[in-house]
């Protein structure tokens, strides 16, 4: 009896030991578990993409952080069904119904779902903070026995490279337009000196050829200002700033716009406050600067009237003010007058052509040369733009 | 071209109206034009040429789309509302690349003939000319 219980006991002991032991394995496995789950986590955490997992019914299972943010912290709390979640609006701004999220159709034809920026409709979602951002997604449902185990979402923010391709388009769009007027006119006015070559009189071949010449230096400028655009957004714009006598580059502008100065019959006046010393700034930028902010004050002020263009030194920096008693800019559209494209609808009713180019250029210049450029305008009274750029010593 | 103006406009005198805000290709096309024996008047914007085109009543009338003040759609919907403007020749000339408006126009039934200006001059000479009803040259 005695020995019986003894060797009960021994092997309680030894099944005691075995349980302690597999214990022990389940504390290290499950340690090594929670390692590698957090390890995984702060790798997908890392990556610049969403990625989350919905379960077979549509709901959430799994998000990391870029998800998180894309989406809203609603997404930390799991098991909620994903098209409440994630509100897909279509371009138009309409909302996706939750039957037709694209989730839910990979789900339902157990097929891979991607689209972006060159394939497949384009959706956007409103962000925590409001903003309507442009996404791409490739959800891809994993099967098991062909069986719906997990689908697998990797989203991602497009809306900068969508603004890109949209500026791209319509940048496209504005030189076919700007540049086709000027190139009609070379077409009609070389094809009528070609085909009468003896019967146009000698002055009329001049007006002409002096039409050719105009139309091409548009077409340059035009080229040219499509480029800086172009250059600016890629960050290729090459500047070299030297120090430069302002008068003497404002003399040299205006000279340029003698002829529209004179056939509007209006006065512009110079005037230093102080004597000036030279900025420090690239040449061509500020003859771009010059000539955008001189040209619109031209062009958008009634006939007879005086622009004044004054110089003063402060301190380190000169300022110039160009005023104009012009359309002026309407108060709701002034927020956005340094926008790439944009336009005033006052301008466009005057000038249909223009390409909203000009004071986007203006302002990017300004901002490379540290300087500063800002505007007072009352519609139909007339606008001041002032800019300000570092002296050079 | 000066002996054949006059020949020309002997046997021509159609009043053709330009409505174009581009000045070098009204005036060119002014030029050509007058050379052909058309009376010549142009307008820089759908307001001007409005009134030009009720005033004056011309035969054809040439007009760009895109123009300050008032476009040359909104400029045809006005002609054709007014009596004197329902039966005169109009030709669109319009250097759009997006055909929007000209569609729009269509739809409207308010213009007969639609030509780009990527046309050649002798083309636009041609169209208004059979709209003129006078002959080929």
């Amino acid at each position: 009896m005695g020995v019986d219980l003894d060797q009960s006991q021994l092997k309680i002991r030894g099944k005691v030991a075995e349980l302690e032991s597999s214990l022990q394995d389940l504390h290290t496995t499950n340690s090594t578990i929670a390692r590698e789950k957090a390890r995984v986590e702060a790798i997908l955490d890392s990556l610049g993409e969403g990625v989350l997992t919905v379960d077979s019914t549509g709901h959430t299972m799994y998000a990391n952080e870029p998800a998180i943010t894309l989406l809203g912290t609603q997404l930390r709390i799991l098991g909620q069904d994903i098209t409440k979640v994630m509100k897909l609006e279509d371009a138009k701004g309409d909302t996706v119904p939750a039957i037709v999220h694209p989730i839910h159709e990979a789900i339902r034809h157990k097929k891979r779902v991607a689209f972006g920026l060159t394939s497949g409709p384009a959706y956007f979602i409103a962000n925590p903070v409001g903003q309507r951002r442009r996404i791409s997604m490739t959800i891809t449902p994993v099967l098991h026995n062909k069986k719906l185990t997990v689908v697998v979402v990797i989203l991602r923010d497009i809306t900068d490279e969508n603004n890109m391709d949209r500026t791209k388009s319509e940048i496209v769009s504005i030189a076919s337009h700007q540049l086709r007027t000027p190139l009609t006119a070379v077409r009609w006015y070389s094809k009528e000196l070609i085909s009468h070559p003896d019967l146009l009189a000698h002055d009329k071949q001049l007006r002409y050829l002096t039409q050719i010449y105009n139309s091409s230096l548009h077409m340059v400028e035009t080229v040219n200002a499509l480029l800086n655009v172009s250059r600016i957004d890629l960050g290729t714009l090459r500047l070299e700033p030297t120090a430069i006598k302002l008068d003497e580059l404002l003399a040299e502008v205006l000279q340029e716009l003698n002829f529209e100065i004179a056939q509007k019959d209006l006065r512009v006046k110079v005037a230093s406050k102080s004597t000036i010393r030279p900025v420090m700034i690239d040449h061509n930028s500020l003859r771009i600067i010059l000539q955008n902010l001189l040209a619109n004050a031209v062009r958008y002020s009634p006939p007879g009237k005086d622009i004044d263009v004054v110089l003063e030194q402060q301190d380190n920096n000169v300022l110039v003010s160009i005023h104009d008693r012009g359309i002026g800019i309407p108060r709701s559209e002034q927020p956005k007058i340094f926008t790439k494209l944009f336009r005033a609808s006052n301008a466009q009713k005057i000038e249909p052509d223009g390409s909203g180019l000009g004071l986007y250029l203006v302002k990017a210049m300004i901002d490379r040369a540290n300087g500063r450029v800002w505007f007072e305008s009352t519609e139909r009274e007339g606008t001041t733009f002032y800019i300000v750029i570092p002296s050079a010593d | 071209m000066d002996q054949q103006n006059t020949s020309t406009v002997t046997s021509n005198n159609r009043k053709l109206l330009i409505v174009e805000d581009d000045k070098a290709l009204a005036d060119i096309l002014g030029d050509r034009f007058r050379s052909d024996g058309f009376k010549v008047e142009s307008a820089p914007d759908g307001k001007q040429g409005l009134k030009k085109a009720l005033d004056w009543l011309p035969d054809v009338i040439l007009l760009d789309i895109v123009m300050p003040e008032m476009d040359g759609i909104s400029m045809l919907r006005e002609l054709r509302a007014d009596d004197k403007g329902k039966e005169v020749q109009v030709i669109l000339l319009t250097n759009l690349s997006d055909s929007q408006k000209v569609y729009e126009a269509m739809s409207h039934n308010v213009f007969d003939y639609l030509i780009k200006s990527d046309w050649e001059i002798d083309d636009i000479v041609k169209e208004v000319r059979s709209k003129a009803k006078l002959p080929p040259r």
